[in-house]
């Protein structure tokens, strides 16, 4: 089984793995999103993403059974100062980051039942960063990421 | 994102799925399935599949070549080679890497663009929902996006943005 504990575990909102196995990713508006690389700051404001409810993670993982689900939430990444770089030679990707902290703020229903969540300023960060990344075939051979961060 | 019902506190370390002491990691190496389709959720994709499928054997009557060229799918992005074996070795690889200071963000390869991620833990309410006095209900969710130009699983240069839900 996924390591862990899910027993206590009653819904899980994604978007499932396609066939590919693309993970939990699906396309959204380019208009939901406010990014600024070099700040760390963004925002991803998304509103009635439809999504599957998988109850628990590791029943997601397994493709079990899910309901119809649909999601609405903002996530606010502040300015950041820290930056980190991360360069894998193997695997072919290079990442830049800022670390930050980040807010949430969701409501979802599923099978005419409501969710939501407790005010944005009321989160906790445990982990937030924003930067740029390249990887396959737009890792930099020459050992940097050269372009404008922002 | 994830809907807990905790029995005392809030979420730990221990639960969160650590990518170096949970969960067997494999890193390149693994090639994935050709596929033509971009991420959906599963019911929009079966949704879409059947309505292209529709649309392609209604063309072959009207318009062949045309409308056989429009109900063709978008190719979508392919996902990143490395990931995680939560079952254990020699069982599916998910390509994916919880989230961790030092782990690749992105989930879609051959990318080239802005990233983001945000690991964040709060309370949540409704569905009736009344846990026990001092059970909190808590959630943790793993949001990121991706936003910049991609190589297609067609081969072409695509832009687009994506979030990880």
């Amino acid at each position: 089984m996924v390591p862990g504990v899910f027993d206590n575990q009653v819904h899980d909102f994604d978007p499932g793995i396609a066939t590919n196995g693309l993970f939990w990713t699906v396309e959204i508006d380019r208009r939901d999103l406010d990014v600024h690389p070099g700040s760390g700051e963004a925002s991803l404001v998304i509103r009635d993403l439809d999504l599957l409810d998988y109850f628990s993670i590791p029943n997601a993982f397994l493709r079990g059974p899910s309901n119809p689900a649909r999601v609405s939430f903002e996530v606010r990444w502040a300015k950041g100062r820290k930056k980190v770089r991360i360069r894998d030679e193997e695997n072919r990707f290079d990442v830049k980051l800022i670390e930050n902290s980040a807010t949430m703020a969701w409501t979802a229903s599923t099978l005419g039942e409501t969710f939501e969540s407790g005010p944005a300023r009321e989160s906790t960060s445990l982990l937030a960063e924003v930067g740029r990344e390249r990887n396959g075939r737009f890792f930099p051979r020459n050992g940097g990421c050269e372009d404008s961060e922002d | 994102m994830s809907l807990r019902n905790l029995p005392s506190g809030p979420i730990t370390g221990v639960e969160r799925l650590s990518p170096t002491s949970r969960m067997p990691m494999k890193h390149g190496g693994m090639g994935h399935p050709h596929f033509r389709e971009r991420a959906l959720s599963r019911r929009s994709f079966l949704r879409g599949t059947a309505l292209a499928a529709g649309a392609a054997i209604g063309s072959q009557i009207l318009f062949p070549p045309l409308t056989r060229a429009l109900a063709k799918p978008k190719a979508g992005p392919t996902p990143i080679p490395g990931g995680i074996q939560p079952f254990g070795p020699g069982t599916e690889l998910f390509h994916v890497f919880p989230p961790a200071r030092g782990v690749e963000p992105a989930s879609i390869f051959n990318f080239n663009g802005s990233v983001g991620l945000a690991q964040v833990q709060g309370s949540w309410s409704g569905g009736g929902v009344v846990p026990p006095a001092g059970t909190p209900l808590v959630y943790e969710a793993d949001m990121r996006f991706m936003s910049g130009e991609y190589v297609a699983e067609d081969g072409r240069p695509r832009n687009g943005t994506f979030g990880f839900v």
